[in-house]
């Protein structure tokens, strides 16, 4: 049987290695797509993005929850809960728009060229917006 | 309805002739959309629960392993059925594409209503709650799980239009 407090560990550390995975391979794929010309280079990035992006929203997404758990059984309410209702609309948005993101990939793969424009944009704002809910998951971790 | 391979040729035929088309083929599209469909289908229902005041004794009552492993589950088997819908999809006809999405969230209520079976039978030990729990769940899981199947076929076929829309600028 695996501690209690171990298992915690376990989730957090998963959920901080979803936040690297994700916000990282944003910012690199958005760097990718501003300084090389848009071809197969750039498209081969963002494929292999987009399938790392959805391991690890769900991944964050999964552990998310859990960490919710060690506030249980009652969690705060006021500030605390307005910040966490800020968290989820926005983390509902960056799902929408990110399967948008997938889809454009997926159509840009079918002719091997992706749009260079809607490259940077796409990645810049996946990286801006995860940044935005990091920023409201400290505010909820440490006030 | 066309057949899976109707649709697929179907399918086969838009992407050859529109460089904007989304191939339903791709795997990524599978891995993506199965992922948003899990994603979707925790965060929504946690930030209701949370805003009724609800969501504490809820995450209270359910452990950090369990909680993990009926997520997997939920991803897996959301995942194996999407790649299912999207052999029989054809963005171009919608009526029967949210009909298959309906099918196949019917198969994925069920499979994951049997592994919820066996996490509550595991927990409780009391094989008369356990058994009256599995004929009501036999019964609404493939209801609950094709009205969901149909609002995300829906859902995606928005989002693969909005997709071909960027792709085609």
């Amino acid at each position: 049987m695996v501690p209690l407090a171990l298992a915690h560990l376990f989730v957090r550390w998963l959920h901080v290695l979803g936040v690297a995975v994700a916000v990282g391979g944003a910012a690199l794929t958005w760097a990718v797509g501003r300084r090389s010309a848009p071809g197969e280079a750039s498209l081969a990035v963002a494929t292999v993005y987009e399938f790392a992006f959805w391991a690890a929203l769900g991944t964050l997404v999964m552990t998310g929850v859990g960490n919710l758990g060690a506030f249980t059984p009652s969690l705060p309410r006021g500030r605390w809960g307005a910040t966490l209702t800020l968290k989820l609309l926005l983390v509902a948005a960056i799902l929408l728009l990110s399967a948008v993101r997938t889809a454009v990939v997926v159509a840009w793969r079918q002719r091997s060229a992706p749009d260079k424009t809607a490259l940077e944009r796409g990645y810049a704002a996946t990286t801006l917006s995860l940044v935005a809910v990091v920023a409201l998951g400290e505010v909820l971790a440490h006030g | 309805m066309a057949d899976a391979g109707d649709a697929g040729a179907a399918t086969a035929d838009a992407t050859t002739t529109d460089p904007t088309a989304v191939p339903a083929s791709d795997p990524l599209l599978a891995w993506g959309l199965a992922s948003f469909h899990v994603a979707v289908l925790v965060v929504v229902p946690v930030a209701i629960l949370h805003r009724v005041g609800a969501l504490g004794s809820l995450l209270h009552g359910v452990g950090t392993g369990v909680g993990l492993a009926l997520y997997l589950l939920l991803w897996g088997v959301t995942w194996a059925t999407n790649r299912r819908w999207l052999t029989e999809a054809d963005f171009s006809a919608p009526r029967p594409t949210v009909a298959a999405g309906g099918k196949w969230g019917a198969v994925a209520g069920l499979a994951f209503f049997y592994g919820l079976l066996v996490a509550i039978a595991s927990a409780t030990g009391d094989l008369t709650f356990v058994a009256i729990f599995a004929l009501l769940g036999t019964a609404f899981s493939p209801l609950v799980g094709a009205l969901i199947g149909v609002g995300f076929a829906t859902l995606d076929l928005l989002v693969v239009d909005a997709a071909r829309r960027v792709a085609a600028e």
